[in-house]
């Protein structure tokens, strides 16, 4: 049993998870303290959904990943504060519709270009990087506006639920209903041997373009908490997000080869990646040590999950 | 030449080939064939490497569309092509390839039906299709994996044995089985077989694909010969024999590509003792004297390549041991090297070609330090060696400053190959050497063997078209199932005996 657990993806990330609270709470005891938790949440919400976006691509093989999800992040957050709310939209029943079918189809496209064209998925989502990068810009040339009133919920508390919880809660239940589907079956099919699922009937083309189609979407989530966390439209806050979900997806024991891995894993190793962000401030490391640690970690845990599940192939 | 099946046999015309014809660049793979496929019946498809069997199989399984032709369903109308796998299965035609295609994160329920379901809805609930899974493996072994089982942790012959269950669950009208049951033992083959005939009397079709004949003889009920990508005839089983179609696979011996007096062997360059290519392979040895042309033949994948490659160092046999000339053991091509033995590899773009480098540089890529002054590269030794070794393969080329790319492939071909001949070695390994060249290369590259062997070398070449060990090999060794089945001299090698070998067969007869 024990062995079986261990060769779980989510393992290392999930060990290291253990060991960070522990840290955490031995050096900043109040940190878990009610009054301190919704704001915690906010601040983590947007990575967390990060992380969660970055991995069906990655997940559906092929060399698959999306690295325009941070973009996306932040031209969502420009788009609902300066399309939507600075033309005097601001009902929620068209806002966050409006910035889920902006994620989606930006998802979408990065499919299409990686699916059907056969682009490079680096090279593609590159591209959108890019592209995203500029049209925030266009959008909002500098920081400004705010936040409509009811979008604050979810950076703050609704009675005694952090409201930045409410948003991963949705993303996961989706994530939970799609494990249920065939779709799912297919994906891993796809990302462990894109020819085996072919052969079998699989339409590949179809399956990758909707992992890259609902990193869209939970890249829309990310940016609706983002909005809620800054209170305002800020065009350079997204990029930064992108290398950071990766690294988050990684951790999390996603194989970059694809097939292996899921988002409850790229979730815990986020919350890892901030629990170490936190430790190291309260012990008054300067910041930039902060990127190192991501890194050294990052290696290592590429390391260990190999070694996971080169063990787990023998033993199972 | 029966394109008319006989009565007996088979009831309605189910899926037919008409006229197919498929070119991959300059390779006709196939070229005006046709094929009928009846109800209740088992349906073999014999024929040698290249001859299209594959791109047969995959034009069925639609995964590769035919240049021209059509193919025929059961409710008689004609189709161009089956567009996907998933349309070929929606028209009744289900494949287990010969790669055992298994998503290795997928539990063995989840391979069975893997692309049964479209996204949303299951076709059949997940409990059935476990319980469906399990009563379809329990038919094919005695000893069935665990359905839940992820199947990474799986042996190859139950892996095989789930890629078979994913086709059987599906029922299809005709079952192409493309040389799919070589990982399974004995017993499991058996029940396999009986499953077959099962499905036979229930009226389906059953292509079926295998190197050996005695399987094939007692299951089939017809026969297609595939030769040079065209079917030469369908037969019935009953009134054939094995050497029949051996014989018609093989066809008339072509004029050998080149004849050449055999020298007399020299002192041993290289010995294997107690070799095994593969778990279930007999171990055998062999002997390379100097002077000699041993021509190495076989089905694709029964162990030819992986022996080869032991001679080069790349592949460690499962058992005993490749020496050298000296004694020593050969281990890894760098000791390979040593012991004077070169090899040419068969994938010119992957192991052969450096791309982006001019013809020089790849000539002298792994011999470069000879032409280094004082840790400077001395270009005019570069050039003259080049011309030296070349010389007698008439390489057409512009300027050696040009990156191999700007060559044919055939041109490319004779880079590499003086490449290694600029290492003098005293063994040369050639696996496949002529793949992909045209005729006139074909025979430069023939002259250069002969002239190597006249000059003392002990040559080893792996021919995929047998015509090439006709005539001018010594010698040629016949895998079947991981070692020789049969060494043939050279004035027993024709296109029968070798192709006969092929399948296991002793002797393709007398014609």
């Amino acid at each position: 049993m024990f062995r079986r657990t261990f060769s779980r993806p989510w393992f290392f990330a999930t060990a290291l998870f253990v060991v960070l609270l522990a840290a955490n709470l031995l050096v900043l005891p109040s940190f878990v303290s009610s009054a301190n938790i919704a704001g915690t949440l906010a601040v983590a919400a947007p990575l967390v959904l990060a992380a969660m976006a970055a991995t069906p691509s990655i997940l559906s093989g092929g060399g698959g990943i999306d690295i325009s999800i941070g973009p996306l992040i932040g031209f969502v957050n420009v788009f609902i504060i300066g399309v939507l709310v600075g033309n005097g939209i601001d009902s929620p029943w068209l806002v966050i519709p409006a910035a889920l079918a902006v994620g989606l189809v930006a998802g979408l496209a990065n499919g299409v270009m990686v699916a059907y064209i056969r682009l490079q998925p680096i090279v593609a989502t590159l591209g959108s990087y890019l592209v995203l990068l500029g049209l925030a810009l266009v959008v909002m040339r500098q920081p400004g506006g705010s936040a409509p009133e009811w979008l604050l919920v979810f950076g703050s508390s609704i009675g005694p639920l952090p409201g930045a919880l409410i948003l991963v809660a949705l993303a996961l239940a989706g994530w939970a209903v799609l494990r249920r589907l065939p779709y799912y079956r297919s994906l891993i099919g796809v990302g462990s041997d894109e020819r085996a699922a072919f052969t079998a009937g699989v339409n590949v083309a179809r399956v990758r373009l909707v992992a890259y189609g609902i990193g869209g979407l939970v890249a829309a989530f990310a940016g609706i908490a983002l909005t809620a966390l800054v209170r305002s439209g800020d065009p350079n806050l997204g990029a930064s997000y992108t290398v950071v979900a990766i690294a988050a997806v990684v951790l999390g024991g996603t194989a970059v080869t694809g097939g292996v891995g899921g988002m409850v894993g790229s979730i815990i190793a986020a919350v890892d990646i901030l629990l170490i962000q936190q430790l190291l401030s309260a012990t008054r490391v300067p910041s930039f040590w902060i990127q190192v640690a991501y890194g050294a970690i990052l290696l290592v845990a590429l390391a260990v999950n190999a070694g996971i599940r080169s063990a787990g192939k023998g033993l199972r | 030449m029966t394109t008319n099946p006989p009565e007996e046999s088979g009831g309605r015309v189910l899926y037919a080939l008409r006229g197919v014809s498929k070119t991959y660049g300059a390779t006709r793979a196939l070229r005006d064939c046709s094929i009928e496929i009846r109800s209740h019946e088992i349906h073999a498809l014999v024929g040698e490497n290249g001859s299209g069997k594959s791109t047969l199989v995959k034009i069925m399984s639609g995964i590769v569309a035919p240049d021209r032709g059509v193919i025929q369903v059961p409710d008689g109308t004609e189709r161009a092509r089956f567009k996907t796998p998933s349309s070929a299965a929606s028209e009744g035609v289900f494949t287990v390839f010969q790669e055992t295609l298994v998503a290795e994160h997928l539990s063995v329920s989840d391979n069975i039906w893997m692309g049964h379901s479209g996204a949303l809805r299951w076709r059949l609930p997940i409990a059935q299709q476990r319980e469906r899974s399990r009563s379809t493996l329990a038919e094919l072994t005695a000893n069935p994996p665990d359905v839940d089982q992820i199947v990474s942790g799986l042996p190859l012959a139950r892996r095989q044995l789930t890629v078979i269950a994913r086709a059987l669950v599906r029922d299809p009208r005709l079952l192409i089985l493309d040389e799919s049951t070589s990982a399974l033992d004995v017993a499991d083959r058996e029940r396999l077989f009986e499953l077959l005939r099962r499905r036979r009397n229930s009226g389906h079709a059953t292509l079926f694909i295998s190197h050996r004949m005695d399987e094939l003889s007692a299951l089939a009920d017809r026969v297609t010969v595939l030769r040079a990508g065209a079917s030469v005839a369908t037969l019935a089983m009953s009134d054939t024999s094995t050497s029949e179609v051996l014989n018609l696979a093989a066809g008339r011996d072509l004029a050998a590509a080149r004849v050449r007096t055999p020298e007399t062997p020299g002192t041993t360059r290289v010995r294997a003792q107690g070799v095994k290519m593969t778990p279930e392979a007999e171990p055998f040895d062999f002997t390379l004297k100097a002077g000699e042309l041993v021509g190495v033949a076989g089905l694709e994948g029964h162990g030819q390549d992986l022996f080869i490659q032991a001679l080069a160092g790349l592949f460690n046999p499962l058992a005993g041991d490749v020496l050298g000339g000296g004694g020593q053991p050969i281990t890894s091509l760098r000791s390979a090297s040593r012991q004077g033995i070169a090899y040419v590899p068969r994938d010119r773009k992957a192991e052969g070609a450096f791309e982006p480098l001019s013809i020089l540089e790849n000539f002298s890529m792994p011999t470069r330090n000879r032409y280094s002054r004082a840790g400077w590269l001395s270009n005019r030794a570069q050039v003259a060696a080049f011309n030296h070794y070349s010389g007698p393969l008439k390489v057409k080329f512009g300027s050696l400053r040009d990156p191999i790319t700007s060559l044919s492939g055939g041109n490319q071909q004779k880079v590499i190959i003086s490449r290694w001949l600029a290492a003098n070695p005293i063994v040369v390994l050639l696996n496949d050497p002529t793949r992909g060249v045209d005729q006139a290369t074909k025979q430069d590259i023939y002259g250069l063997i002969d002239q190597l062997c006249a000059g003392g070398a002990a040559v080893v070449m792996l021919a995929t078209e047998v015509e090439e060990l006709i005539g001018l090999a010594d010698r040629v060794l016949v895998f079947h199932e991981g070692s020789p089945f049969a060494e043939l001299s050279h004035q027993e090698s024709s296109r029968s005996t070798i192709v006969s070998a092929m399948f296991g067969q002793d002797s393709g007869g007398q014609e």
